[in-house]
Order: C-alpha cells, then structure tokens, then sequence
C-alpha cells in the first residue's frame, strides 16, 4: 500500500452496478454483464484525489454463501492476511429495489466504517414509478445517500466528492435501530466471559461488538475462526454455550437479526420510497414470452442457432482478407531475406513455413471470435442470460445441477478460464466441483478455427429449410460438448461429487438496451486476447513444431534428390521440366518431413490414430495441440505445407489451408481428408481438454493437481472414444463419399 | 550459412526458453500467465480448498 493512498471498498447486492460504477470513477475497462455473478473477484483501479477502489463481488448479505461473496466479505472487514481494512465503503444500492438493498446498508455501517450509500440505477427506479427522498433517507440512515446513474458518468460528481470527503474524515456511522434485547443480553454476555482488554478506541470498540454479533449470529461462518484467533481456541465453546441459552429460549439469532432489520426498514426507511402504480413493464411482459417454458426455450434455440449460423457465414469475406495479408507478409519476408543472402535456407522455411503459416493459419479466425463476442456481449448486456439461466435450469436439474451453474458454462463458450472463476459464485461445493469438471466441454472459441475449416471444406454449402447446412452442422458440434455433458454431470454427480444439487434462486434484471461502450469493450477485450495468443502461444508453438517438422536434413536426401532434377534437365524443356521439377521438389519435402522428428513420432503414434481415420500428420497435431487447441491448424498449416504436397501460390480464390488439406494423401493415393475424418477431428476437439491455461485455472480453483488430471483423462479417452464411434459410422453409412 | 543456423538456433532456443517459463507460471504463479504483479488472481484468499 502506497503511503497517503486512501482505499475505498464497493460492495452492493449482484447486478447493482458495482463494476460499471467502478469503471466510471476509476476510467478502467473491467468487465461488466445485466446477470449477477460477472464479477468473482476483487479487482482494484485508481481514482482521482488519490483514493484506490476496490471493487468487490457482489453480496446480499455480509454472511458469504459462496467463495466470491466470501473475498467480498473477508476483504470488507480487513480478514485477509496483509492487506489492512478499506478506508471507507460504498453501497451500491439498486434504487429500483432499495429496501432489500437497505439489507446490507445496514450491516455494513455496523462495521464502523465511514459509509456511503449510492442510490444507482436511478433511470430505471424512475421507470418502474420509484422515487426516493435522498436527503430524507441519508437523515435516517445518518450515511452520506448520492442518487447516481452509473452509465453516465456525468452524474457521478456529487459522489466522487462524498467519496473523497469519507475517505478524508474517517467519520463512521452510527446504527440508527436497536437489537432486540434477548440478543442484546447475549452479545454482552459473550463479551464479558471472553473479557480482554477493553477497547482503547470508539473503533477498536465498534470492531469487537460487530465481530461478537456477527461470530453469534453466523453459526459456522468465517466469523466464528475469527473470534477463534483473537481470543483463543475456548471462544467457540463459550459461542456455543451462549447459542444454547438462545436455542432454549426459542429464539434463532439468524432470524431475529432479519425480523429486526427489515422491521427497521420498513419503519423508518420505507416511508422515503414511493411507488406509483404502473401496469406490467417490458419485462414483465417480454418474460411472459422469454421465460416461457415452451416458446422460452423454442426462441433460446433459435438465438443460439442464429448466432452460430452468423458466425460462419458472415466472417467469410474477412478471412479472405486476413489470409491474402498473410500471403502478403510470407512473400515479403522472403524477399527481404533474399535480398538479405539469407534465403532458400532453414531461415526463410523458419519464418514462412512455421512462423506466418503457423501465426497466420490461427489468426485468419479473428473474424468469428469478433462476431461470437459481439452476440455475447449483447446477450449478456441486455439481461437475456439471467433468462436464459431460469430456462436452464430445468435441463440443469436434469444433469444433477442448478441454474447456478448455467453462467459459469455459458461463459466458457467465450472461454473456460473465466468460465470456471465463475464457478465461485456457486455456493454448493459438490455442484461447484461437477461445474468446473464437464466446463471445459463446453465449446470455447479457440475450437471455432478447428469446426470452420473442416464445415467449410467438407460439408457441402447445401440450404436445407433455407438455412445453410454448413451452419447447422456448425452448431449441432458447437452444442455437442452440451449435450455430451449431461451425462458426464450426471455420473461425476453420483460418484466424485455426491449429493443432491442447491436450491437455484436468481434475481432476472430489469431488461435494458446494451451499452455501446461495454460492447465494444467485449469485443475489442476478446480480439485483443485472441491476437496475443496467436502471438504468443501459438507463435512459441510453431517454432517448435517446426524446428521438430524440419530437423535432421541428411545430406543424402538432397543429393539423391539434385541427381534426379540434373537428370531432368538434361532430358525434358519447357513445361515439362517445370512439372518435374515440381514434382521433384514435393517428393524430397515429403521424404523430409517422414525423416524428421515429427515424422518418427507421427509414424510411431499412427497405429493409435488410424482407427479414427486419421494420417501420422493429424495425430501428431492432435499431440502438439495440448498447450492450446488451435496449435492443430498451426501443425497442419506447417506439416501439409513442408510436406509441400500442394502448391499454394497457386491460390487464388480460396483459402490455401483448404486445397492443403484436400491434396494430402495416403500412399496409395486416397485422399487423407474427407466428411467422416473431418467429423472425427471436430468430435474429439470438442471433447478433448487440449488447453494448457484451462488446467492451470483448474488447479489454482480447486488447489489440487488432482482435479485437472482427473479432467485431462476424462475427457481425452471420451475424446477418443468419441472420435472413433464418429468416424467408423460415418464410413459405415457412405459418408465418406459425400463432400464439399 | 552458418549465421543463417545461427539465427535460427536463437530462435528456436528463445521460442523453447519463453514457452517453458510462461508454462511453469502458469503452473506455479498467477495462474493466468500475464505476469502482472497486481494481477488479482495472485491472492492467496483465492485458493481454497474443495471440501468435497
């Protein structure tokens, strides 16, 4: 911590705003979503007059049901280990549904913390005939209370200043309402057996009657080590010794603490709030049709279907653009290294057939990942996810979880990694535990290069209904992973992860329409993402993979391969020569590349890989892409193109991975490619966890290498298996013969 | 020719050096690989242990 930096702490109900409020005071550019649970970690960002905020994930209440409520909590009260208490705090109450946010305004000036209360959300209390008497309430809760619109950042002015003016003071709240007295006696007589040295501070005073209340009243919370660790291990048989008196007096101090806020509320707060009779809003009337439990889901498959046909056809005309520029860079490049006396050599097959093949053959996607961020965003910015979850939750109940484990999953359809930190936000370990397991069987974006180019070279572009079959193929192996793990919950559920699924309860957002800079910011974020990866993992990847593709070079290939094209040219002219030549030149790449590391690893894997169809050069993509799944069109990319059995330079209006792929053959000369090998490669990326980051994110989520081995495994024999059922039927009904 | 091997080689070598660290911090540090001190998922209040 900087000397002379004031921290402020915003904490509020999910879905209130935090994340676009702390956006807006700090100009960072944090993730934010119209469903609860985007944010599951505490993020932090400056703003001006040298105050750092914190922005923590959303809580109802300062009793944590879940991990990401319990950071929330944990770092409100100043638990966590080497980081000191915020300075000031402010609740982001939802001013369209203040009284359950009163809630944790209340418990949370009872830290002693200097306060403040921003009344967010305004525009939309003011839809739904909401007003509230700012001045009033802040009289009544003895907090400063801003009313603000955090999507205009041009209302934020009078809170910046209460902010400032908090952090500054240090002037903390008092408690406006009284405990009831039974819990009262019972707070004064866990005090005094516990003894220590009183106080010497209001503070320190305030700190230790919040922590007393709270260890009470959260029987089995993190409250209760708390107390534990300040004042020795007897304090958890005095607690249970003063919980028993209570039991016995009938009285449960959960629900009296709630009957006693809310009583509060209502009295002295509510009277502040009015709302005007208005008739069933947007929304009302939008769920009765989006949340309906036949044209809910009918319109749920119809988006989804929509999305997914869009991403396909409508990236077309880019990619195109991308791959020419790519061309572009290759033929660049070898001429600067000519001109530098450092071409024809391992150098120029370094940079164009590894680097630009490799970088480009995974960066040409860029499209796809753009337009599938921009339906996400959208989705998520106008509160159809929470919509969507509810619809979920039924088909979730039937996998053995919840609609609380439907974000998480529908997150790792941008990618896993967040998806599965979204996880915390599910408060049964057992469900939260299955959820991370099959996440990764959700389709992420990096499998789109992998489906596109296969649904684009070999399914036929056929319409059936007037929709594009390459589309709906598309989407049937972009929602496989779904389907597939249903019954992989069902089976975790009844045998690693016992147990029955919790309780579902999510709050729907009001609807609203997305905000343009959230949009883009998705969009721009996810693109970015995508650049750095191509420019990063699979740039470190097809270095290796071609230094692994092209070494050794015994000198004996070249020489038997020079006598053959003298031999040419003394016999043949003109074109003739020339296709000799060719012909020459592809023969010694190919003898190279089954002479290399690559090609004795790939021949030594081959009996493994043949029953799903596949050659030596795809099962060795297959190996090679377990750092990150589209390292197997960087392989392929590099492999086809060093084994040069096509050549690319003749393209013309098409991408050069595809004559690539529909040129390669066996030795006897069948072509290695076609619709039911396409579909095994698809079957087992889609099933298979080739994702180095997703396994980190796995260990670091459940602390144990356990878990992302046990989902390695899992997942690459379904893969497999999976791959092979796929291919031996698909050969089995003639598929072979049909085609793009 | 040989300061064509040469170049190759110290790609090849930077390529293997810098894939093996990002991996080992992927593994052992932040977890996500980018390295920023402040990167959130650096807490140690993150880890918690499955009681399952």
């Amino acid at each position: 911590m900087v000397t002379g930096l004031r921290r402020v702490a915003l904490i509020g109900n999910p879905n209130t705003g935090k994340t676009t409020l702390f956006n807006a005071l700090t100009g960072l550019t944090q993730r934010t979503g119209n469903y609860p649970g985007v944010t599951v970690e505490k993020k932090t960002g400056r703003m001006a007059g040298g105050i750092e905020l914190i922005d923590l994930p959303g809580a109802y209440s300062l009793v944590p049901q879940s991990p990401d409520e319990l950071v929330a909590v944990q770092s409100l009260l100043g638990r966590i280990p080497g980081e000191a208490r915020p300075d000031a705090v402010v609740v982001i109450a939802d001013a369209s549904n203040i009284i359950r946010s009163l809630y944790l305004v209340t418990q949370v000036i009872e830290t002693g913390l200097p306060v403040v209360v921003a009344l967010n959300m305004m525009d939309v209390a003011k839809s739904h005939g909401v007003t509230i008497d700012a001045p009033a309430l802040e009289k009544t809760l003895g907090v400063p209370v801003v009313p603000t619109m955090a999507v205009k950042p041009s209302t934020l002015s009078a809170l910046k200043a209460a902010i400032e003016k908090a952090a500054e003071e240090q002037a903390a709240a008092r408690p406006a309402w009284i405990w009831p007295e039974a819990l009262q006696e019972s707070f004064n007589e866990l005090s005094e057996r516990l003894g220590g040295d009183p106080p010497k501070t209001d503070e320190a005073d305030v700190a230790r009657s919040f922590l007393l209340r709270r260890a009470l009243i959260d029987e089995g919370s993190d409250s209760e080590d708390a107390l534990a660790a300040q004042y020795g291990p007897q304090a958890r048989a005095v607690l249970a010794e003063v919980r028993a008196k209570l039991k016995d007096r009938g009285i449960n101090p959960a629900q009296a603490e709630i009957k006693m806020r809310y009583g509060w509320i209502n009295e002295a707060a509510a009277p502040h709030v009015t709302r005007l009779p208005i008739g069933p809003t947007f929304t009302d009337r939008a769920d009765a049709v989006l949340t309906h439990r036949f044209f809910g889901m009918i319109i749920f498959v119809c988006l989804m279907l929509g999305v997914f046909i869009a991403i396909f056809e409508w990236a077309v005309p880019i990619m195109d653009g991308i791959d020419a520029l790519f061309g572009l860079m290759g033929e660049g490049a070898s001429w600067l290294l000519a001109a530098a006396g450092l071409g024809g050599g391992p150098l120029e097959s370094l940079v164009t057939d590894g680097i630009i093949a490799g970088v480009g053959g995974v960066a040409i996607f860029l499209p796809q990942i753009l337009i599938l961020f921009l339906f996400l965003a959208i989705l998520e910015g106008c509160g159809y996810m929470a919509r969507a979850a509810f619809l979920m939750d039924r088909l979730l109940r039937f996998a053995g979880l919840s609609g609380q484990s439907f974000v998480p999953l529908m997150s790792c359809f941008a990618c896993a990694v967040p998806g599965i930190m979204a996880a915390r936000s599910i408060s049964s370990p057992r469900d939260r535990l299955v959820t991370v397991l099959i996440a990764p069987l959700m389709s992420c974006s990096a499998r789109i290069p992998i489906y596109v180019i296969m649904v684009a070279i070999f399914v036929p572009a056929d319409r059936v209904w007037g929709l594009s079959l390459q589309g709906m193929v598309f989407t049937a192996i972009y929602l496989s992973g779904v389907l597939v793990a249903i019954p992989v919950a069902l089976l975790l559920g009844r045998t690693v992860a016992k147990g029955p699924p919790a309780p579902f309860i999510m709050e729907l957002p009001t609807y609203k329409w997305p905000a343009p800079r959230t949009v883009f910011l998705r969009v721009y974020g996810a693109g970015k993402a995508f650049i750095i990866r191509a420019g990063t993992i699979i740039l470190i990847a097809s270095i290796i993979i071609w230094t692994l593709s092209y070494f050794p070079r015994p000198d004996s290939v070249a020489e038997k391969y020079d006598l053959q094209r003298a031999e040419a040219k003394a016999s043949l002219a003109d074109q003739a020569l020339k296709e000799r030549v060719k012909e020459i030149d592809r023969l010694e790449s190919g003898e190279y590349l089954r002479g290399s590391i690559m090609g004795h690893m790939g021949r030594a894997i081959e009996p493994a890989v043949r029953p799903l169809g596949w050659d030596w050069r795809i099962g060795m993509a297959a190996i090679a892409s377990f750092p990150a799944r589209e390292i197997v069109i960087a392989t392929l990319g590099i492999v086809y193109d060093l084994g040069d059995e096509v050549d690319v330079d003749e393209e013309t209006d098409q991408l050069a991975m595809k004559k690539k792929f529909t040129a390669a053959q066996w030795p006897d000369g069948r072509p290695v490619f076609n619709l039911p090998v396409a579909l095994s490669i698809m079957v087992f990326f889609a099933l298979s966890l080739q994702c180095m980051a997703t396994m980190a994110t796995l260990k670091q989520e459940t602390n144990s290498l356990k878990w992302p081995l046990f989902a390695f495994t899992y997942m690459t024999a379904l893969a497999y298996l999976g791959a092979l059922a796929t291919y031996q039927a698909a050969m089995a009904i003639g598929l072979d013969k049909a085609g793009a | 020719m040989i300061l064509e091997y040469v170049i190759v080689f110290i790609i090849i070598a930077g390529a293997a050096a810098w894939g093996a660290y990002r991996i080992c911090r992927m593994f052992s540090g932040d977890g996500c690989g980018c390295g920023k001190s402040a990167c959130p998922r650096n807490d140690p209040q993150d880890k918690k242990d499955f009681p399952v």
